[in-house]
């Protein structure tokens, strides 16, 4: 999912912000005394219905390819992946699957289906279409924006790439990229192959050997052999896109197998994502025949495997949906409709909110933050934390913040602090480093074991706020700062460029960052914003020294934050690579033992800090109202609530217990994939 | 008369070209492509893309497959923001409501504006004067994002009289429509006063006082007649800039109009309904301007049209 443009949505804004601004002030104090923002009584509306805000229209309601925070939270309502995770905590829990396996070293994993899982048409729901789905997204005709979340299955990513062929019939590969060039080697139909270069019709191939066996390998077994030298030269029309290489499939209609490429200790928890969710090969097929392949998704045709179905979708205005009546959990869900309303300002959301027509502002909303401070003593108000980091991140590739000393330097004089009480005003926490420390998966319960010990290397003093070290280490790196008048001056340190996406929030702490290195290092700061996708065009090009993004976690597991900063990452856009780094991340990821791994990111997540590659300012909170009446809410740190789990009490004027409609059902210890017993010699 | 008519729509066609292939251009040089996001795409996935939507023709091709598909098929092609959803949908759903909107709003300016400027004009220098043009100053000068939320707080809000946002049933339109409406009625009538006041010293309403007409039936069958000419001039223009100043009264009042489009599918870069909504809103601006050339002719027999 895109991260969000800065808190409070702080994206693409304009004059009209003021506008929404003046309502809103003008709203919020119209006489709202009450412990409740609004009013506390449902008057009007059924029982079973909920009206949700959803904020804008949704990209698609396909889940193999949107990346907007709309259509993930629609289409998780629809799908159900093999796990789906819990209010709250987002441990997973059943979804379609019932139990699973895993071998050792995290790399195979085999679910057991739940054989009453139905699609909305009645047909069961099978480990097929799951395969189905996976491969489709990966498939590069599908051209999916969010297959890089698959690229985690073998051969996912050279499959996705449109580098992974097989060969049509047997071929003599040429040496040159012509039908007359001398002949060499000879490759069998149906080998594979990766392509290495593409010359004209021609491609320029290796033999590719390391494929899914779906075993675990025997102790000692020598991992397969490597894609080696290029052999040779073959004709496009020869290859053809065979994907039994990727490492999915169904071995029978209730099990299904996964072999990744890397071993990954959090799959389960990718399987509850929105790329994941399984789709129909007989429903959509017929769509991309007729070269339509997105209106499958429409109301008429849909067919879905979770919850709630769709029922009705008014462009920009308004999606509704119904209870699935094929969904195997059908009985427990206790609202029967949704009623997902499309406003994109946050004051309008309010007002409606306030007038009862809303009864949750929704997950894709979020409120201004001069309202934080007056929203936040009312009962309706729900703070939580959120999967995500706000951070700058420096060009490591230009002066002066190539070295190292430069960028910690800027680091420590960042009062961090007062950014998020005086700026943000939105009770983040400041952050020393780049995962946030409630991170599920193990990590929030290594950090709270540090902190017990005195020993979490995020809290040491070298990472607090400190500008006299922070001028200390400019002088090292060459610029000795020296007092000027009331304030400090850094000798000859050029004046650098802060770089970030138009939006209000990012602009007031631009201006806060500004005047902190200023006043604490004597550096002079220019500010430049830039409309998003001009700034991204700006970042990718490498024009830029500092510039603003943060991350939010696809999964909840610190994976995810850290893989930006691997050498190897396509989003590592600050150039900084590391050997050990890379190591490290390799190293923890192929542990089986979850403490031990969980350790090892940590390991490498200080080597990060170390490198201060990228500056993080604060871990996301999100703040929302909930009339009182709404029972079962219980904020996750993925900010997506599912309907599946809430219900109303129309007669409750206070707020109540937050029992979800029915109890997650607990998906039991993995079971475990053995080696073949090792043959007695 | 009516081959003027027709060389007039005519004339239209060239005009809309040329907006055509400025746009094009304009909003291919734009900094940035529709899937540039924030998380890394692999190239080949963005050149599927690109492949998808033929973005990877030569740009001459992709203008020469727009122009051919717009001319033989009306279609103004496929949304990259939207992928279910054509150009031709999203308008064929947001301009209804957009001039419902706008007519709705023409008709309230045009209902406060006229009597106000005829008050203004005949009762001239006297405080219903004064009254009728300060209120029109004000509305003038208010600009339509402060007013609505105004509008908002004092009757939704407040009196619980209509509601806060969105477009269902007629109670949905009062607020909107006035909030679209009342600078342009005041600034119709301000138009209205002031051809009023030039008509008022002509010699044909000397005439028609003294052929003894009453004072009613001299103001609204002859001076109003030609003291309208400003305003229905203005009428055109005037309605083209409520669709595209609907913009702001869409957005807060959250009616799902074609006015944010305007700036939104450029912020998308979402190519083809940049230049749908151009056109529409050309054509738009375009006919309005001819239709009013001719109504000038109906209203005042001094313009002779060849």
């Amino acid at each position: 999912m895109r991260a969000r443009e800065g808190e409070g949505g702080a994206g693409r804004r304009h004059a009209l912000a003021a506008a929404g601004l003046l309502a809103g002030a003008l709203g919020a104090c119209s006489g709202d005394d009450g412990a409740y923002f609004g009013t506390t009584r449902r008057v009007g509306k059924d029982a079973a219905t909920l009206y949700v805000n959803n904020g804008n229209e949704p990209e698609y309601l396909d889940p193999g390819k949107p990346t907007d925070m709309a259509s993930t939270v629609l289409i998780n309502q629809m799908f159900e992946g093999l796990t789906a995770y819990a209010p709250g905590d987002l441990h997973a829990t059943q979804g379609v699957a019932l139990r699973w396996e895993k071998s050792d070293d995290n790399r195979l994993f085999r679910f057991h289906l739940r054989p009453e899982a139905r699609w909305s048409d009645g047909k069961p729901v099978t480990a097929h279409d799951f395969e189905y789905s996976w491969k489709r997204v990966l498939r590069p005709a599908t051209a999916s924006l969010a297959a890089t979340n698959l690229h985690l299955l073998k051969n996912g990513e050279l499959f996705n790439l449109g580098k992974l062929k097989a060969l049509r019939a047997d071929v003599t590969l040429r040496t040159g990229p012509r039908p007359d060039a001398p002949p060499g080697p000879a490759l069998a139909k149906g080998a594979y192959v990766v392509v290495m270069e593409r010359d004209g019709a021609y491609a320029l191939v290796a033999a590719h050997r390391s494929l899914p066996t779906y075993a675990a390998a025997p102790p000692g077994a020598a991992p397969a052999g490597d894609d080696g030298a290029p052999l040779g030269f073959v004709a496009e029309a020869e290859l053809v896109e065979d994907d039994r290489a990727v490492g999915v499939r169904a071995a029978d209609d209730l099990t299904l197998d996964v072999e990744l490429a890397r071993p990954t200790p959090y799959f389960t928890d990718v399987t509850s994502i929105t790329t994941l969710l399984p789709v129909r090969r007989d429903v959509i097929e017929p769509f991309e025949a007729r070269g339509e392949p997105d209106l499958w998704t429409r109301p008429e045709s849909i067919v879905v495997n979770g919850p709630y179905t769709l029922d009705e979708w008014k462009f920009r205005y308004e999606i509704t949906m119904k209870r699935n009546p094929s969904y195997w959990a059908r009985d427990t869900l206790k609202v029967h409709r949704v009623v997902w309303i499309q406003i994109e300002q946050a004051h309008g959301t309010m007002e409606l909110y306030k007038a009862g027509d809303l009864d949750y502002l929704g997950d894709n909303t979020s409120l201004p933050s001069e309202y934080l401070a007056k929203l936040s003593t009312k009962k309706d108000f729900r703070r939580s934390e959120y999967l995500g980091t706000y951070w700058y991140e420096f060009n490591t590739r230009v002066p002066p913040v190539d070295d190292v000393r430069v960028r910690r330097a800027l680091n420590l004089a960042i009062d961090k602090r007062q950014i998020v009480e005086k700026v943000t005003q939105g009770g983040q926490r400041p952050a020393t480093h780049y995962v946030p420390d409630f991170t599920g998966s193990g990590y929030a319960a290594q950090v709270a074991e540090d902190r017990r010990r005195g020993a979490d290397p995020f809290a040491a003093p070298e990472l607090a706020f400190d500008p006299e070290r922070a001028r200390a280490l400019l002088k090292a790196a060459g610029y000795e700062v020296v007092r000027a008048g009331d304030g400090y001056r850094a000798t000859g340190f050029p004046p650098i460029e802060v770089l970030y996406n138009t939006g209000e929030g990012n602009k007031q702490i631009a201006v806060a960052v500004q005047d902190m290195w200023k006043r604490h290092l004597g550096i002079s700061v220019t500010l430049r914003n830039e409309e998003w996708k001009v700034m991204l065009k700006n970042v990718r090009d490498g024009h830029f020294q500092v510039a603003r993004f943060g991350w939010i976690g696809e999964y909840n597991h610190p994976h995810s934050w850290l893989a930006t900063f691997l050498s190897s990452s396509p989003q590592n856009r600050t150039g900084w690579a590391d050997k050990e780094f890379d190591e490290l991340i390799r190293t923890a990821a192929a542990t089986s033992d979850l403490e031990e791994s969980i350790r090892s990111y940590r390991e490498a997540e200080a080597r990060a800090v170390e490198g201060m590659a990228k500056l993080p300012f604060y871990f996301y909170t999100r703040s929302t109202l909930v009339k009182p009446w709404v029972r079962g809410f219980r904020p996750n740190p993925r900010n997506i609530q599912l309907m599946k789990w809430l219900w109303i009490d129309p007669d409750a004027a206070e707020g109540g217990p937050d029992e979800p409609a029915s109890p997650p059902l607990e998906l039991p210890a993995p079971g475990r994939l053995a080696p073949p017993a090792e043959v007695a010699p | 008369m009516i081959s003027y008519a027709l060389r007039r729509l005519l004339s239209i066609v060239p005009t809309l070209l040329l907006v055509a292939t400025t746009v094009f251009v304009l909003v291919r040089l734009v900094p940035g492509g529709p899937f540039d996001q924030e998380r890394a795409v692999p190239i080949e996935v963005e050149r599927a893309l690109n492949a998808k939507y033929h973005l990877d023709d030569p740009v001459l091709t992709q203008y020469g497959d727009w122009l051919w598909a717009l001319i033989t098929r009306a279609d103004l092609g496929p949304t990259f923001k939207y992928p279910n959803r054509t150009v031709n949908e999203i308008i064929a759903l947001s301009l209804p409501v957009s001039m419902q909107l706008g007519s709705l709003a023409m008709i309230f300016a045009l209902a406060v504006g006229v009597p106000l400027g005829v008050i203004g004009a005949v009762r001239q220098n006297t405080w219903k004067d004064t009254a009728a043009m300060a209120a029109a100053m004000v509305g003038v000068s208010v600009p339509r994002f402060v007013l609505a939320p105004l509008l908002i707080l004092v009757f939704s809000l407040n009196l619980y009289l209509f509601p806060v946002a969105r477009w269902e049933t007629w109670r949905h339109m009062v607020l909107p429509v006035i909030c679209a409406g009342l600078p342009m009625a005041a600034y119709i009538a301000r138009l209205t006063r002031g051809g009023m006041l030039e008509v008022i010293r002509s010699d044909f309403i000397r005439t028609a006082r003294a052929k003894g007409l009453s004072e009613r039936q001299v103001i609204l069958r002859h001076a109003l007649r030609g003291g309208m000419l400003p305003v229905v001039s203005y009428l055109g223009p005037g309605f083209s800039s409520l669709l595209v100043g609907s913009l702001v009264v869409e957005k807060i009042f959250n009616i799902p109009g074609m006015g944010r489009y305007f700036v939104e599918a450029a912020m998308n870069r979402d190519y083809n309904l940049v230049m749908g909504v151009m056109l529409v809103y050309g054509c738009l601006l375009m006919l309005f301007n001819a239709v009013v050339d001719v109504a000038y002719a109906f209203i005042d027999p001094r313009v002779e049209l060849r």
